[in-house]
């Protein structure tokens, strides 16, 4: 299910999309996905669980999970339509074409339509997101976006770092974060993530404001690095640079410690 | 007369220290072997420029060769990074980062 390594170190320019440079591509917007999500009746976990062997990038499955619109690739969005706009569906009279690469009898057989064969287990399937599906999530990147915005990085005098959590619902898949305290000049404390509800720490992030042009190092310090080791799960770095990645590729298993693991 | 020569030797001295001390990494002499407490004042000089409080640091110098390796580390276990140097015994600052 997972297709991309995580860039280590390396920067981004943002979130993960795959469309051409300049092209917008074709979204399904929150809306489109939630009639989606209500007419074709099945569960989030269980898109996870089979969607990404079928040709749903990762992207467009933390995209899902997540509720937030879903960057369509060329085609899906004729095979959706019926779907979306055609007559509602009998659950068991298999109308409506599926997704992009979704065969309905070999995967989702007993689970868009209702059939008698026994469904997967989808607490058994759910597991973290990767670094790479954590920067498509749109969740993610307006969180890091409003800590870059607040770290004043254009103020010589005020500018600081600013970081915080995220977190993963372990029953809905639901992503959400929490903002750390104002952190110093060059640095931060991300040690003592808040408890969410039913949900556990998926990754953390903080900006590093100094620009580069005025000789700072805009990727992890060593002190980053030697901390993210420690904490099990993905970290990002926001500079003027990029997104860099770095730590573990994602977070290994749902349970244990709520925060870091 | 011996005394007094020797109170001026002294003096002369002395204010040479004192020049010394005052110096940055351009202006070192390259003739003269800088201790390790006038090598950690350059660092610190060059730090304030950049870092505003330097008291969230631990100052750890190390002589290399002819060189020193002065590293800020934070005191605590955050996120973050301080500068890091290398200067030659004469006081000029060879290289630095400015980690964040």
């Amino acid at each position: 299910m997972e297709r991309e390594g995580m860039r280590s170190g390396a920067p981004s320019g943002g979130a993960a999309g795959g469309a051409a440079p300049g092209a917008a591509p074709d979204m399904l917007s929150t809306a489109e996905l939630a009639r989606l999500k209500q007419r074709v009746g099945v569960s989030d976990d269980m898109i996870q669980a089979l969607g990404g062997a079928q040709g749903l990038s990762p992207q467009q499955l933390a995209a899902i999970r997540a509720n937030q619109a879903v960057p369509l690739q060329p085609g899906q969005r004729a095979q959706l339509e019926p779907m979306l706009h055609g007559p509602a569906p009998n659950p068991r009279d298999g109308q409506f074409a599926l997704a992009h690469g979704l065969d309905r009898h070999e995967v989702v057989d007993g689970a868009w339509f209702g059939s008698d064969a026994p469904a997967p287990a989808p607490a058994s399937t759910l597991q973290a997101p990767t670094a790479s599906e954590l920067t498509a999530n749109g969740v993610v990147t307006a969180a890091i976006d409003a800590s870059w915005s607040d770290s004043q990085v254009a103020d010589a005098t005020n500018r600081h770092e600013e970081g915080g959590w995220i977190y993963m619902d372990t029953t809905t898949g639901a992503i959400t974060t929490r903002r750390a305290a104002r952190g110093g000049g060059a640095s931060i404390n991300l040690w003592s993530p808040p408890a969410v509800a039913g949900s556990v720490v998926v990754g953390n992030w903080h900006t590093h404001p100094n620009p580069t042009s005025e000789g700072w190092e805009p990727g992890p310090s060593g002190a980053d690095l030697t901390n993210q080791g420690r904490r099990n799960v993905p970290g990002f770095v926001k500079a003027d640079d990029g997104l860099h990645t770095f730590g573990a590729n994602r977070r290994a298993s749902l349970t244990g410690n709520a925060g870091f693991p | 007369m011996r005394r007094r020569a020797f109170l001026m030797a002294a003096f002369v001295a002395l204010a040479g220290c004192g020049e010394r001390r005052g110096s940055t990494s351009t202006e070192a002499s390259e003739g003269t072997v800088m201790t390790k407490d006038e090598i950690l004042e350059i660092a610190r000089q060059d730090a304030a420029t950049k870092y505003r409080d330097l008291s969230i640091y631990n100052v750890t110098a190390t002589q290399v060769g002819s060189e020193w390796r002065i590293v800020y580390s934070l005191k605590d276990n955050s996120d973050g990074g301080g500068p890091e140097y290398t200067i030659d015994q004469h006081g000029k600052i060879v290289s630095k980062k400015y980690y964040q």
